[in-house]
């Protein structure tokens, strides 16, 4: 079937996710290039991307991270097609040093459209930073905010146009609540006309241009080319971006200004208070279109800003206020008018211009009785690892061998990925985790202060090929003893099981080869590589064992496919599913084993018997807990 | 704003309760409507709760989520969901439609379920319950616990669209199990119809 994101339907309204939009958006920006690494929320993008990219003639591909992401589409740029890079805020930071580079120099003749997927809230991240803090100060780079699917389309497409107007990178910032929100959007034309490429860098003659003119390359010269040109047409664009919408009669006391999805909220909270109140609405916001930015500051008293998560337009208004000398009040988070962290709703931005016009408002509370009844029980659904899960079986294994060794305590250090949740009961098998490549990398100091502890760190796959190798090859360079755990689940299971160099295809469905794991360990210099199933929980324990009395660094690879991806297939292929296991009532001592020292959630404790019991809706059939059971209890269940 | 639906499809992970909002999302741009459909995520992965927020609007474009207290519907795939979900977003004269039936967390902690339907009966004159999970069983597969509950919401009236147009993108969305899912919609719907 015709994936619908592709569908040649020109005005025709359909159903697309954020992330879809975008998708179509850079299709019918006649890109020709994407790149990306998952990272929720805008792993759909490239997903999307690659199912159709043969159709409509793109070169779509998941990168190792997102710094060879970002080189890999820029690089298209120097070629005369339009690329496109995709990634979380987190990967923006990975991205830091070539995008200074492209954005003080120039890209090539193609449009560069840098889409990020910003998480206010911090629901599928390790933090909530504000990406739009490095476009805006560091990079310098014009941003556009959609505030819904179809502006996240119609953004991305305008992005490309943009950016070969003002020759630089375009900045679309996305957040969770318009990458994976789902709309209506109506579709534009699809371009089939392609560009030829063609390798054309201007970065020599630049180059050359300064050298006549300064005797060598001037860095101020391209400094200030920025400010100097760039910002002042982008200033231009800002001013005429049709998204950049002011509603302002001039007897107005207030003023609102939003960006992104908090437009959506501002409207939706100034319908519900029959506001009279002048509202700037920017789809741009760096930078400020200064018209409306001068027209709105110049007649209000007051003005709130509404804007996730740090005061980035904030601090800009409050700079122009100051510099052209205006008699305004500016409400937002630098004076802790509004929240200062965190997601916006629509009751947040309710609740503040209530506040500053004295209006009174009944905000829904829920019943008293009902409340007290529901708290005791709002944390029964709590966060665990799958049924099945290899990480669990892993986690166990190491916990055991480490234990073994005569030791009570171990520097455990964690990475980021599913297996994250091995730092929790019962496993707890770490107590510290950073950012991708932070447990191998913190290993090589932590193992060079001395401490008497077994020093491991347990990294993802995926994370080791995005960030691991250097930290590994560090560990041989300085003569560091600590033992690297692999946990390969054969993809990257946390944003949706994306291929990566060692699953053997790409993107966009080819066959490729595998770049293995143990043989990039060995490549870094470690001797001792075990590779084992942790389904096999008494075997890994033993050879687990050796790894850690190695006297050198040592790598354990952990092997197993992510139990949910390997249903998944089984089904597609129509293959039966293993068995569900049970307890023998008979047998079983109540010892909690299972429970307090594995913790599947497939096994429940029945305390009116006292022993444990299998849900069969949920025991996936891997029997693991059939072989940490202490008195054999556990059978595959005979129907 | 009168013309204008406000839905949430409440529920926990594995249950359809995305797909269910996708379901009704298609059919509203059929009957030209706004759609703009976002979710939550509880404290839990998989098997966690999820809410589904459905907006339906006739001029503006809002933003995905609805405002606590602004929600006409509620759909519940799961009743304890469904009360708190109700509790903190249902409008005061808003319907709830749920299954009885109780997904229970694997260390049994789950409140007793009368309390929880005395509370939904507390919160909503129109209270309408159904054994979704029982129904969908019965069908053959408990995957179209999420079309009963649809085909349910469906008969209450509280969706501005077309039978035909849910039906169709049933079909499309479910194309390798449209049969069974068609036949769910519709006990669900003659449950409602038989109360």
């Amino acid at each position: 079937m015709k994936e619908r994101v592709i569908s040649d339907t020109p005005s025709k309204k359909i159903l697309l996710m954020g992330n879809e939009a975008v998708a179509r958006g850079a299709i019918e920006g006649n890109c020709q290039f994407a790149s990306s690494y998952p990272g929720t929320p805008s792993s759909e993008i490239m997903e999307t991307l690659g199912k159709v990219a043969k159709d409509v003639g793109i070169h779509a591909q998941w990168s190792t991270n997102e710094m060879v992401a970002l080189w890999a589409a820029a690089g298209a740029t120097y070629c005369g097609v339009r690329s496109l890079c995709i990634a979380k805020h987190h990967g923006v930071a990975w991205m830091t040093d070539p995008l200074i580079n492209f954005s003080h120099w120039q890209i090539g003749e193609g449009g560069l459209v840098v889409a990020i997927g910003d998480d206010p809230g911090g629901h599928s991240s390790s933090n909530e930073y504000d990406s739009r803090n490095l476009a805006m100060k560091v990079f310098e780079i014009p941003i556009l905010e959609p505030a819904d699917p179809q502006e996240a389309k119609d953004f991305t497409k305008e992005g490309f146009e943009l950016s070969e107007k003002l020759k630089t990178p375009i900045y679309v910032r996305l957040t969770t609540r318009v990458c994976h929100a789902t709309g209506d959007v109506i579709l534009g034309d699809l371009l089939k006309e392609k560009r030829t490429p063609s390798f054309f860098p201007t970065t020599i003659s630049l180059g050359m241009e300064m050298i006549e003119k300064y005797g060598w390359v001037n860095m101020t010269y391209l400094h200030e080319r920025i400010h100097n040109k760039r910002l002042k047409e982008a200033t231009e664009v800002s001013n005429d971006f049709p998204k950049n919408i002011l509603n302002i009669d001039g007897d107005e006391e207030l003023g609102v200004v939003a960006s992104g999805v908090t437009r959506h909220y501002a409207e939706e909270a100034l319908n519900q208070l029959n506001a009279k109140v002048a509202f700037l609405q920017l789809g741009m916001s760096f930078p400020l279109p200064k018209k409306h930015i001068s027209k709105l500051l110049k007649s209000v008293k007051k003005i709130i800003v509404f804007e996730e998560t740090d005061p980035v337009i904030e601090t800009e208004l409050r700079s122009f206020a100051k510099s052209e000398a205006l008699d305004v009040e500016i409400l937002g988070k630098i004076n802790e008018f509004t929240p200062v962290a965190g997601e916006y709703n629509v009751n947040i931005v309710k609740t503040s211009i209530a506040n500053v016009l004295n209006k009174k408002i009944t905000q829904h509370s829920e019943k008293e009785d009902i409340a007290s009844f529901i708290a005791p029980y709002s944390g029964i659904r709590r966060i665990a690892l799958c049924a099945g899960c290899p990480h669990r079986a892993s986690g166990y294994i190491m916990k055991k061998a480490v234990l073994s060794q005569g030791v009570d305590f171990f520097a455990g250090i964690g990475d980021i990925g599913c297996y994250g949740m091995m730092g929790l009961p019962p496993l707890g098998v770490f107590a510290l985790t950073n950012c991708m490549g932070g447990s191998v990398g913190m290993a090589n100091g932590i193992a060079k202060t001395g401490i008497s502890e077994p020093v491991i760190a347990y990294i993802g796959d995926s994370t080791f090929y995005h960030a691991g190798i250097p930290s590994l090859i560090n560990a041989t360079f300085n003569n560091t003893k600590f033992t690297t755990v692999i946990l390969d689940n054969q993809g990257t299971a946390m944003t949706g099981f994306q291929p990566h160099p060692g699953s053997g295809y790409t993107a966009m469905g080819d066959k490729t080869k595998i770049v293995k794991l143990e043989d990039l360990v060995k490549a870094c210099g470690i001797e001792y590589v075990e590779v084992l199933d942790p389904y096999k929980i008494t075997k890994s324990i033993e050879a687990a064992k050796k790894a850690l009395a190695h006297p050198k660094a040592s790598v354990i690879i952990f092997r197993r496919m992510c139990s949910i991806e390997h249903l998944r297939q089984r089904r597609k292929e129509g293959k039966t599913l293993p068995k569900p296991f049970t307890i023998d009532p008979s047998i079983c001592n109540g010892c909690e084993i299972c429970l307090d020292e594995f913790g599947c959630p497939a096994i429940i404790w029945d305390g009116k018997n006292r022993k444990a019991i299998i849900d069969e809706a949920l025991c996936v059939g891997c029997g693991n807990c059939a072989q940490i059971c202490q008195v054999h209890a556990i059978n595959v269940k005979v129907k | 704003m009168s013309q204008d639906s406000n839905i949430i499809v409440a529920g926990i992970g594995g249950q359809g309760n995305v797909l269910a909002s996708r379901i009704i999302g298609e059919a509203a741009i059929e009957a030209n409507y706004h759609v703009l459909i976002g979710e939550t995520f509880g404290e839990g992965q998989r098997g966690g709760a999820v809410l589904s927020h459905v907006r339906l609007t006739k001029e503006k474009t809002y933003g995905p989520l609805i405002p606590e207290g602004f929600a006409d519907a509620i759909i519940g795939l799961e009743p304890f969901e469904a009360l708190k979900c109700a509790s903190k977003f249902l409008k005061p004269d808003g319907i709830i439609i749920t299954n009885e039936y109780p997904v229970v967390p694997s260390d049994k902690n789950y409140p007793e379920l009368e309390k929880i339907f005395q509370f939904l009966k507390n919160i909503s004159s129109k209270l309408y319950t159904v054994n979704g999970t029982k129904i969908a069983l019965d069908i053959g597969d408990v995957a179209t616990l999420n079309i009963v509950m649809l085909g349910a919401a469906y008969a209450t009236g509280i969706l501005p669209v077309k039978e035909e147009e849910l039906k169709k993108s049933i079909t499309e969305k479910l194309a390798k199990s449209a049969e069974l899912n068609l036949k769910a919609f519709e006990k669900g719907k003659n449950m409602i119809k038989e109360k």
